[in-house]
């Protein structure tokens, strides 16, 4: 479950989807830790905004691309641009870009699916395989990537965004199981819904189910101080979502969420 | 991030092709008088900004930052609100042209923390750090040194406005002038302040050194308020809106500098910083009974600590921010909330009007808290800026029920009748006639107005009550 040593969070870091809420408390969390960073964004533009806000509070190395995940080509192409923009080598890569479509807009729509699996799935995995392979030979360095507790269950209201969060943890396991012999730290964040562009107006904005980006950030920037492989956060999902695995299907479905 | 319940709430209005939906969100004013639930927008990137001026199905929009405006300036009945706290990031600061550049949603908190360990401070804050750029420029505030220093809006050297045709306008002095002048105080109705440029203050420590005065009565506070103003850059007074008779008006006036680095004691820090988030909350509604012995005691401890007269340093918290220190201390006034009552008086009728305004609210025994007389100086280029010169009065009023619009309505008599005038950004009950009658500019700003958002696209309840908006 998890290594003993304990060590800083260090070296420039890539954030791959900068422009959600939670994406940027990441970097903001990275940025107060010292560590430079390559925001990748659809939107350049607000990637530049976010890099500029942090080099000036935070005194740290940045740079802005432009970095669309619908396009697989691209994600494999992202970690060398990165490492371009920014001298030094890439010290750790978070995977923070997903779309989540209604799920009544997926079973009527079959673009909306194709959509979904570009990004969630097709681009993700290529992504990750593109960070794995130029982190693997740098002990020290992390591999990070936003999962979601919908991935732990299939749920009549969210199941397909659900699988390919599935599909995301599976491959994060796989990866733990490949780099962390060679000290290569790969955290799966289970996150529940955070008070983000995504549950604006799905979530009443003061639901206590709703996580603060800060509050990711900081269960985040812990659990990779501490080389964890799944960190839930907020922290009351781990035991919610064994309660829930354990259910069987027939129980599950009648519940009412 | 998708979670175990889905919540019934998704706004039934989402438009074909505009992908972002409304949370609905029970809002008020600071003074937690009106209350209004509707639906409301949280961009977190321009691109959604943008999108919701153009594309949002509801009829109107109105901006909303850290709602510390005390009315409805951030409310808007049937339409929505746009809230601007996810647009907070500084984008650019130049040490040696001064000047920093910032979005809207980025709060003076965020802002003075950034900027007073690198030697430099906000040439104009308000009574609250806990206000954003944006609603700072929209109501364009004053502070402590409005008599040296003027508004906020006269240290902007330039703002860019995304207007409701999507269009972004760069405006200054200089450029799109007009523009300019119609948005600096123009309580967000021309578009929407994407990003401003700010002139900054250098100063070399954080410190301020301040003098405190007592003053027995009104006329004394006024006289020296008067006489104190070409004494330093900051000056106030808190007088005790409890106090009747002779002893009515009766307060403490505070002066302050800002301290060099070689005037500093030993033992003071020459750098510092300001926390950037607010203190405790007050964690529940104070029953109303709480709130006069608190006034009391606050005001005594400050007036006898004044003692004669007095001279020392006081951290830029103490001196700015006083009520900073409490998180949510609108609270202290209970569920029915209250209303700000912001006078300007012209310096020929500031003696009698204060005291009418004082002997109104006493009468009504509507007093409480402290009240705030300040000097103004002359106005600034925003067509709807609330200071000209005089001297402005700021009473907290509590929500006394039925007696509070009858009584407004007699202080607003007092106003008008003596050539003073209410500040947006407090003014919760005031009416468009009177309204119209204090800001005789108000025809030039419409007309602006007109041709920056010829559709009314962005408007408020206080828009739309004091005809600065259309119904629509």
């Amino acid at each position: 479950m998890r290594s003993t040593a304990k060590g800083p969070v260090k070296g420039n870091v890539l954030v791959a989807g900068a422009g959600s809420a939670l994406a940027r408390a990441v970097a903001e969390g990275l940025a107060a830790r010292g560590c430079g960073l390559v925001l990748a964004a659809r939107d350049e533009g607000e990637a530049a905004r976010t890099a500029a806000d942090l080099a000036l509070r935070f005194g740290v190395a940045t740079a802005a691309l432009g970095f669309d995940a619908r396009d697989a080509v691209a994600a494999a192409a992202l970690p060398a641009r990165a490492e371009a923009a920014l001298p030094g080598g890439l010290g750790g890569v978070l995977v923070a870009f997903a779309v989540m479509p209604d799920q009544e807009t997926v079973e009527r729509d079959v673009a909306a699916i194709h959509d979904l699996v570009d990004v969630n799935v097709r681009a993700t995995l290529v992504f990750i395989e593109a960070a794995a392979a130029r982190l693997e030979n740098r002990p020290g360095s992390f591999l990070c990537a936003f999962s979601s507790v919908a991935g732990d269950r299939g749920r009549r209201k969210n199941y397909a965004y659900g699988a390919t969060k599935a599909a995301l943890s599976a491959a994060m396991e796989g990866l733990w199981a490949r780099l962390s012999p060679k000290r290569v730290t790969v955290l799966c964040v289970n996150a529940g819904p955070a008070d983000g562009a995504m549950s604006w107006g799905v979530f009443p904005p003061d639901s206590p189910l709703l996580v603060s980006p800060e509050r990711v950030a900081r269960d985040v920037l812990s659990a990779l101080e501490h080389r964890r492989r799944v960190v839930y956060t907020p922290w009351f999902w781990r035991p919610v979502m064994a309660l829930l695995r354990a259910l069987p299907a027939p129980v599950f479905r009648r519940l009412p969420i | 991030m998708a979670g175990l319940s889905d919540v019934s709430d998704v706004s039934a209005l989402r438009a074909e092709g505009f992908p972002y939906r409304a949370a609905r969100l029970s809002l008020s004013g600071w003074g937690r008088f009106a209350v209004e639930a509707g639906p409301a927008y949280r961009p977190e990137t321009w691109r959604a900004v943008e999108a919701a001026v153009r594309s949002a199905p509801e009829p109107t929009l109105a901006l909303r930052g850290l709602g510390r405006s005390y009315g409805d300036s951030a409310l808007n009945g049937a339409g929505a609100v746009v809230l601007t706290e996810r647009l907070g990031r500084i984008l650019a600061f130049d040490p040696d042209g001064r000047t920093v550049t910032c979005e809207a949603g980025t709060s003076l908190a965020r802002l003075l923390a950034f900027l007073l360990p690198r030697g430099f401070f906000l040439p104009v804050v308000p009574g609250t750090r806990f206000v954003t750029v944006g609603g700072a420029l929209a109501a364009d505030v004053h502070g402590k040194n409005h008599h040296v220093d003027g508004t906020i809006g006269r240290h902007v050297e330039e703002l860019t406005l995304l207007l409701a045709s999507g269009e972004t306008l760069r405006c200054s002095p200089t450029r799109n002038a007009e523009a300019f002048d119609a948005t600096i105080g123009g309580m967000g109705l021309t578009g929407v302040i994407l990003s401003a440029t700010l002139r900054l203050l250098p100063v070399e420590t954080p410190w301020v050194r301040v003098v405190r005065r007592r003053g027995r009565n009104l006329e004394e506070v006024l006289a020296r308020l008067e006489e104190e103003e070409s004494l330093s850059r900051y000056s106030v007074a808190w007088i005790d809106g409890l106090a009747r008779g002779r002893a009515l008006g009766r307060g403490v006036l505070m002066r302050g500098d800002h301290v060099l680095a070689a005037e500093l004691p030993r033992g003071k820090a020459v750098s510092g910083s300001l926390p950037e988030r607010p203190g405790p909350n007050v964690p529940f509604e104070a029953p109303s009974a709480l709130l006069s012995p608190l006034t009391i005691s606050a005001f005594d401890a400050l007036y006898y600590a004044a003692g004669r007269d007095s001279t020392g340093l006081s951290g830029p918290a103490s001196f700015f921010f006083p009520l900073d220190a409490l998180g949510s201390w609108n609270r202290l006034y209970g569920r029915r909330g209250f209303v700000q009552y912001q006078a300007l008086l012209p310096r020929e009728t500031a003696a009698e009007g204060c005291r009418r305004l004082l002997e109104e609210i006493s009468r009504e025994r509507a007093a409480s808290f402290l009240a705030v007389l300040k000097t103004t100086g002359p106005e600034g280029r925003g067509v709807l800026s609330f200071p000209k010169p005089g001297v402005t009065l700021g009473l907290d009023v509590p929500n006394v029920g039925e007696r509070l619009r009858p009584l407004v309505r007699r202080l607003d008599e007092i106003l008008l009748a003596l050539g003073g005038r209410l500040y947006l950004a407090k003014d919760a009950l005031t009416d468009a006639a009177t309204f119209a009658a204090m800001y005789p500019r108000l025809p030039e700003f419409l007309d602006v107005k007109r041709r920056l958002d010829p559709n009314g696209r962005f408007s408020s309840s206080q828009a739309r009550r004091l005809g600065l908006a259309e119904e629509r």
